[in-house]
């Protein structure tokens, strides 16, 4: 029960994280005046604290569901670090673009594409679940 | 600046612990729990280090060449450590 309550709250809080990274990659394209630092305010505390809780119910169903022993999970973790490696980037050009709009508009056309792209890697290693054990 | 060096001071510490108290544990006293505990704290403040890197490259605070030390720094046993005094000293250095 606790398993499964704990993977409801994994995807909820995924579900919160990417939602406010394409709010993020949709203004920095789409940049607009007085928009930016109210999403800076939604993205330090609702988009970057469930990416927090993501990460932590994630690690908390790999350990009580013994996944670490297989190579799928260690793809998936490569996978989430480099989504969340995007995630920051993004937070740093929302947080410079507050301070210049004219710093948005520079780069950063690839965040949507590459994003969907490995979710959609992420959610076909976790649904498939490849058994290749990695010991 | 300031997320980075305490999310630096995180992942070194958790590290350490990992390497000076739960590896001992599960390899000279066959205690695994350790490990089991330890390592997912490291991996998280892992995780979170990481993007605390990559949004501090993005906004400017740091250049290429600070997030690669960085990175390395992550991979050393007090190497986190060190690279906090000098993201310290950075610090400093933009406020003088």
């Amino acid at each position: 029960m606790l398993y499964l309550l704990a993977k409801a709250a994994h995807i909820v809080c995924l579900f919160v994280w990417v939602a406010g990274m394409v709010a993020v990659a949709l203004a920095l394209k789409f940049p607009v005046r007085n928009f930016m630092t109210p999403l800076r305010v939604y993205d330090r505390t609702v988009t970057t604290p469930a990416m927090i809780l993501a990460l932590c119910f994630g690690i908390f169903l790999a350990v009580q569901g013994g996944w670490f022993s297989q190579l799928w999970l260690g793809q998936k973790i490569i996978l989430v670090l480099i989504f969340s490696g995007i995630h920051g980037a993004l937070s740093g050009k929302l947080r410079r673009a507050t301070n210049t709009v004219a710093a948005s508009l520079q780069g950063g056309h690839w965040y949507m594409p590459v994003g969907l792209a490995l979710i959609t890697m992420i959610v076909v290693l976790v649904t498939l679940k490849p058994q290749i054990s990695a010991s | 600046m300031t997320g980075l060096r305490y999310a630096a001071i995180a992942e070194a510490l958790t590290l350490l612990a990992l390497f000076c108290f739960a590896m001992p544990l599960k390899y000279f006293l066959e205690v695994p729990q350790a490990v089991s505990v330890i390592g997912p704290v490291h991996g998280l403040a892992f995780m979170i280090f990481l993007w605390f890197v990559t949004r501090s490259w993005s906004e400017g605070i740091i250049n290429g060449r600070g997030a690669v030390r960085l990175l390395i720094g992550a991979f050393i046993p007090l190497g986190g450590l060190v690279n906090e005094q000098w993201l310290r000293r950075q610090h400093i250095g933009t406020i003088t």
